[in-house]
């Protein structure tokens, strides 16, 4: 059984211009002890999928349609007090900025104690020496001091350790970090990265690396999983896709960045923009930009089935696609 | 440079920048002696992490920031020095792009009004809006757009508009702080395509600050690697990424992510620990004798000065001769 299996996933958002649908048709699978990356761009759905997963959408203005298996339990169908249980103790998030998720007025060390005792009958003094342990855990020098200090007091990269230890604390089976690093200093970006990656190893929790940079995903994660305009374009292994993308999107993401070896020559650049919710188009959502679109394009894609890899292109097979070496053959 | 170089567009020199701040009686040395030239049509790419100084720089290059000490020389002119008129009769040559696109643009004003504005202030009657298309034009930006005002425009569409009004006075350098960092990976792209079309064409000079050495890497012809306020390496980018010559610039290469498959990356050293110390409080002798893992006792007292090493480098460290420090391939 997987750690978590994202079925049909589709979100639903009320705006003022009416019903939107943000996400669509998502399926990921994420075993125990897995880092699987889920990448795009602004817009394309990775977040809203990660909220909707964490049931962290308003209520009122969003519907989540398909299933969520947790360790085989449907997180759609719970009650909003069973899902209040799950969270922080079977599935945990980490966001971007951990200045906004931490309580400002509180010591760390006291956000890490309730968050103990809201999943666990143990003592105050019991859940102080887990607390202290566990952000020894995430690499956090003198845990004993710093557990009294104040967020402010700590840099943004020690910010983001105490988050990654509230959010393991109950060791959850899953952890969706989304933007983990994005705010970070390269080189406490690598000591973070690095730590989840251990932490999932000795754990076997399964994380879900939400990120926009391909170079964190080949480091850190096994397998990818690429959206666009709400929706996984392409799900396959980090190397299958960086040698061999099948889909013009990751090939266009893989090409737009800087390598050395092409040092101060144009870059490629997906024309256009990614066209906004209320204006869809009915066939493949990336034919607009895409350079290879042709008139079966215009018809609705479905993510088919190749080898071992999702893809949602019908012209996947006979298409050879740039990947992220120089030469004719990638 | 070779010795009969043409004389250098912008020579900054001994700069220092300080804050005072408040209840500390030592101001911050935000920048602490900081030097460099920049040629006539060179991109020189200015590298660091948050704390390091490096949009302080920009900043005084631009007199946003008070110059405490040392100088900026602009054409054989001591910009600097400048007063009033005198002041904004040369600020013209010096033009800049910002980070937030969106936060840079009057929300009022369409396109060609922001365009215009420039040319409008520098005292242009004629040919105001001929110039302003013109600029437009240059950037890649469809006439189209010209009546839009930025909130019916992309992250991207929005950068070019301010490229365009940087463009509009014709400066001889232009200086852009971290102006692709808030981009998505594909319009990142044409944005940095469009400055090296700049440079190349216009023959303009361009002192690009970021924090990714990756982008750095592939615009500038040239790179200084900044740490709490001083420089610690410039050399030619070729010759920092494949064969650095501070540990600071190893460390910094060591730790951004490759977007290669696995069997394709660079073998690369182990990544440094802990978080830069504040530049309140730098620690004495080397700045990064801290984290540095070929500290040796000299560097914790004395203060290494930044000097010539092989042909084309300036380094800042003791045993820049002996260090066999570990790049990225060519």
């Amino acid at each position: 059984m997987s750690a978590l299996e994202l079925r049909n996933l589709g979100v639903h958002l009320r705006t003022t211009r009416g019903e939107v649908q943000a996400v669509r048709d998502v399926d990921l699978t994420v075993a125990e002890g897995e880092v699987v990356g889920l990448v795009g761009e602004s817009g394309s759905g990775k977040s809203v999928t990660a909220l909707a997963v964490m049931g962290l959408l308003p209520p009122g203005l969003s519907r989540t349609t398909g299933a969520a298996l947790l360790q085989g339990e449907d997180l759609l169908s719970l009650r909003p007090e069973e899902l209040t249980s799950v969270r922080g103790r079977d599935i945990s998030m980490i966001f971007q900025e951990p200045m906004t998720a931490l309580d400002p007025v509180f010591r760390v060390g006291d956000q890490i104690v309730e968050t103990i005792r809201a999943h666990q009958k143990v003592s105050r003094r019991a859940a102080r020496g887990r607390c202290v342990e566990v952000l020894g855990d995430v690499g956090i020098p003198d845990p004993s001091s710093r557990a009294r200090a104040y967020p402010h007091q700590l840099s943004g990269g020690m910010r983001q350790r105490v988050m990654i230890a509230m959010a393991l604390v109950a060791e959850p089976a899953v952890l969706i970090a989304d933007e983990p690093t994005t705010a970070l200093d390269v080189t406490v970006q690598a000591q973070i990265l690095g730590l989840l990656h251990d932490l999932s190893r000795e754990h076997g929790t399964a994380v879900v690396l939400i990120t926009h940079d391909l170079g964190v995903v080949a480091e850190t994660c096994s397998r990818i999983c690429t959206m666009y305009a709400g929706e996984v374009v392409e799900s396959c292994r980090v190397d299958d896709a960086l040698l061999d993308p099948q889909h013009p999107y990751t090939s266009g993401l893989i090409q737009a960045i800087p390598r050395s070896e092409k040092r101060r020559q144009p870059l490629f650049s997906i024309p256009g923009r990614v066209p906004p919710l209320t204006a869809m188009p009915e066939g493949c959502r990336f034919a607009p930009r895409c350079a290879h679109a042709a008139s079966q394009c215009l018809e609705p894609q479905p993510l088919l089935a190749i080898g071992d890899r999702d893809v949602r292109c019908c012209r996947a097979v006979e298409l050879s696609l740039p990947g992220a070496l120089p030469g004719p053959a990638s | 440079m070779s010795a009969n170089a043409p004389e250098p567009l912008l020579v900054v020199s001994e700069l220092e920048v300080r804050f005072r701040l408040p209840g500390q009686r030592e101001p911050l040395r935000a920048v602490d002696g900081v030097s460099f030239e920049i040629g006539a049509s060179e991109v020189f790419g200015l590298i660091g992490e948050s704390g390091s100084g490096k949009s302080s720089v920009a900043r005084a290059v631009l007199r946003l920031a008070p110059i405490a000490h040392g100088s900026v020389t602009l054409g054989g002119t001591r910009f600097d020095q400048l007063r009033g008129r005198e002041l904004r009769r040369h600020r013209r040559r010096v033009q800049m792009v910002f980070q937030d696109p969106h936060e840079s643009l009057d929300p009022r004003m369409t396109v060609r009004e922001a365009v215009r504005e420039p040319l409008r202030l520098g005292g242009g009657r004629d040919g105001v809006d001929d110039r302003a298309l013109e600029c437009i034009e240059r950037v890649g930006l469809d006439s189209n757009l010209l009546d839009r005002r930025p909130n019916e425009l992309s992250g991207g569409q929005k950068q070019r508009v301010n490229i365009a009004r940087a463009l509009a006075l014709e400066p001889e350098l232009l200086v852009c702080d971290e102006a692709v960092s808030a981009l998505d990976v594909s319009v990142r792209a044409g944005i940095i395509n469009l400055l090296l079309s700049l440079q190349q064409d216009l023959g303009i000079s361009i002192l690009f600050i970021s924090h990714d050495l990756g982008v750095v890497a592939h615009l500038a012809d040239r790179i200084g690697v900044m740490y709490l306020g001083k420089l610690a390496e410039v050399a030619p980018a070729e010759s920092l990424t494949t064969r650095p010559r501070h540990p600071y610039t190893e460390a910094l290469l060591a730790a951004e992510p490759e977007a290669r498959p696995s069997a394709y990356r660079t073998p690369r050293p182990p990544v440094i620990h802990g978080d830069a110390p504040s530049a309140a409080h730098p620690p004495a002798g080397c700045r990064f004798s801290t984290r540095c893992p070929y500290v040796a006792e000299r560097c914790r007292v004395e203060e290494p000065a930044l000097r010539p090493v092989g042909p084309d480098a300036l380094v800042a460290c003791h045993f820049a001769e002996e260090l066999q420090l570990a790049g990225r391939r060519g």
